[in-house]
């Protein structure tokens, strides 16, 4: 916030206006192109003389709405490609008493706003400047080509840092949604991050008082059109991977809880008949009971045709005769057993080893079934797929992280399952 | 203005100016400086009563989104604007405004043309009385100073929740750790001042009242 003022150049003691509040670091004259530090003593640091000044729509003192928010045009830059000189803009500072400063950016018929933003981090971004994608209030925003440099060829006007010829700056431009960009830039004091919208070049003519004959509007080509349309629809993406994600979990889930065949208690020795329509996937018998003395106390057989398939007591596990590692947990008073039957009548026959006690067992058996651990570590690597397809830049220790934590997980799942 | 509902709460002194006699506008109860509207006088606040301490250094009008007594909002929060100190730096100068949210606390909101800091005082001990022991660019612990700056005290508005002294110098460092969060250390004859915030985007400032 600051009066305004006038002083006389030093160079050629032309009347310079100076309107863009206390920031404003330097002036350059209007007249005789000398470059003046706002100091003490008002020092000619250069001269623009030889420059060409190229035509613009717009001109330092005009005036106009952006958002509905009045703006000054204080200062104005020239920047061109250190890659291709002949790639130049305009860059204006703008001032408003209330919001500080602005920048309207010109280029060739498009123009756009841009205002510094504070609330980015930019020690992250330092740590993963490789990074194709960076994040800021909610939005995505991808990196268009690479990093580039950035040269000042001319200045006029008023700015808040003293920017000489050929001072370059390093640029890295991230494209957002709805015609948004979030740019970096780095020079040999610091690194300020800007936030631009493209605005409609019309209203801002007419807004800032641009004659008809000095109003250049840019008509995008087919691919620009494309790509502004492609911008548009990613972003649908992160809400496209929420729906995804409920529906998969819906998918996963669902159907693969089984369909239940049989559930019964019972708290004496007995032969339980069922059948199987459908031998996809597995099936799965569970027992509970209401302690695990109680469960330890039972013997389970499984039988088809009157050939016993399987065997399992507290003890010991035997499928079709053949002995394997595992059978329910000591402390457990409930188990999964998951098999790959075919279809077909089965009987399963349960006896107590100490027939004084009568507690009771609930026996549910289950086809089409898919186990936990399976369904978790599917859906987490589909999401991880999805979300890499989706975004094209993951870190990699945070996905391998993830990968082994699922691992993990899908692990303790299988063991849970087993010794439930 | 009428006095703003959500806030009446607060209200707990009822004084009149020393000077003319004019009932206080007084919304804070831990409030130590006061201007007073009808004639000016800047009064100091004791446990006992008032005293007036001069004439306030009356500022000139400039526009800004922020007015005493008139609500707004910052983040779904509501606060209510009770005073302002202006500091110059040379060419212009920027406010510290005072506001209270609707749990009495205080805060303070830091314009400089078009920067905006919302930041409320820290309870944190330095290891240093001096500020200038702080260097430019260089780390403390996750903070990392990233300005230091001074300005002249040229006046107030309002209600104030210290006492200020006009023409004293104020010496001030921002540290950053990265994203919105700012700390400020403020330095000034009454002592050192700790603050903790983060950067507020103006175009997300909204009245209450419209």
């Amino acid at each position: 916030m600051s009066q305004h003022y006038s002083i006389k150049c030093p160079n050629c003691a032309a009347p310079l206006n100076l309107l863009g509040g206390g920031r404003v670091e330097s002036i350059t004259c209007n007249y005789c192109k000398s470059l003046i530090e706002l100091g003490k003593e008002y020092k000619v640091l250069s001269t623009f003389k030889e420059v060409e000044i190229p035509h613009s729509p717009f001109k330092i003192g005009m005036r106009g709405k952006i958002n509905e928010i009045e703006w000054t045009i204080i200062g104005w830059i020239l920047y061109c490609s250190l890659d291709e000189l002949d790639d130049q803009w305009s860059e204006f500072l703008l001032f408003s008493p209330l919001y500080g400063y602005g920048w309207l950016i010109y280029e060739s018929g498009t123009v756009s706003f841009s205002k510094r933003v504070r609330d980015f981090n930019i020690p992250k971004w330092q740590m993963r400047q490789n990074n194709s994608t960076v994040f800021y209030r909610q939005g995505d925003y991808l990196l268009q080509g690479i990093p580039y440099r950035s040269l000042i060829k001319f200045v006029q006007g008023e700015l808040t840092w003293i920017a000489k010829q050929n001072d370059q700056i390093e640029c890295w431009d991230y494209k957002g949604r709805k015609n948004e960009m979030l740019t970096i830039e780095k020079s040999n004091q610091e690194i300020e991050v800007y936030h631009t919208k493209r605005l409609d070049a019309r209203e801002i003519y007419k807004s800032f008082g641009v004659a008809s004959k000095d109003q250049v509007i840019k008509k995008e080509s087919l691919k620009e059109q494309l790509s502004n349309e492609r911008l548009e629809k990613r972003g649908f993406s992160f809400y496209a991977l929420v729906f995804i994600a409920t529906i998969l979990l819906g998918l996963t889930i669902a159907p693969f809880k089984g369909k239940t065949i049989l559930k019964q208690q019972i708290n004496v020795d007995m032969t339980l008949p069922f059948k199987l329509s459908n031998e996809a996937f597995l099936q799965q018998i569970t027992l509970r009971s209401d302690s695990n003395q109680h469960l330890n106390n039972y013997q389970i057989s499984l039988y088809q045709n009157n050939k016993e398939l399987l065997y399992i007591d507290r003890n010991r596990a035997t499928l079709n005769h053949q002995k394997f590692d595992n059978t329910w947990n000591y402390r457990a008073i409930g188990a999964n057993i998951y098999l790959k039957l075919t279809q077909g009548e089965y009987q399963l026959k349960i006896t107590r080893v100490d027939k004084q006690i009568t507690s009771p067992l609930t026996i549910v058996i289950k086809e089409r079934v898919i186990k936990k651990g399976y369904i978790i570590t599917l859906f987490v690597a589909i999401m991880l797929l999805l979300y890499y397809l989706t975004f094209k830049s993951t870190n990699r220790v945070l996905l391998a992280t993830i990968g082994v934590l699922v691992a993990i997980i899908a692990f303790l799942n299988k063991e849970g399952d087993d010794d439930d | 203005m009428k006095p703003n509902r959500l806030y009446a709460d607060t209200i707990t002194k009822r004084l009149n100016c020393p000077q003319c006699g004019y009932l206080l506008p007084l919304r804070f109860r831990w409030t130590k400086l006061v201007e007073c509207p009808a004639c000016k006088s800047s009064i100091f606040l004791e446990d006992e009563g008032a005293k007036v301490i001069g004439k306030a250094s009356t500022l000139s009008p400039e526009p800004s989104l922020i007015r005493v007594h008139d609500p707004i909002i910052i983040d779904r929060t509501n606060y209510l604007p009770l005073g302002k100190i202006r500091y110059s730096y040379g060419r212009g100068f920027w406010e510290e405004w005072f506001l209270i949210n609707q749990n009495n606390q205080e805060f303070w909101l830091s314009i400089d043309e078009g920067d905006f800091v919302l930041e409320r005082p820290a309870k944190m001990t330095l290891p240093f009385s001096n500020i200038d022991k702080l260097t430019m660019g260089k780390s403390y612990g996750e903070y990392v100073v990233t300005e230091i700056g001074e300005g002249e005290c040229v006046g107030f508005e309002g209600e104030l929740p210290k006492k200020i002294t006009i023409n004293e110098k104020h010496r001030y460092v921002h540290l950053s750790k990265g994203g919105a969060s700012l700390m400020t250390i403020e330095s000034s004859k009454e002592g050192i001042e700790i603050f903790k915030g983060k950067w507020i985007d103006p175009f997300e400032i909204k009245k209450v009242n419209g």
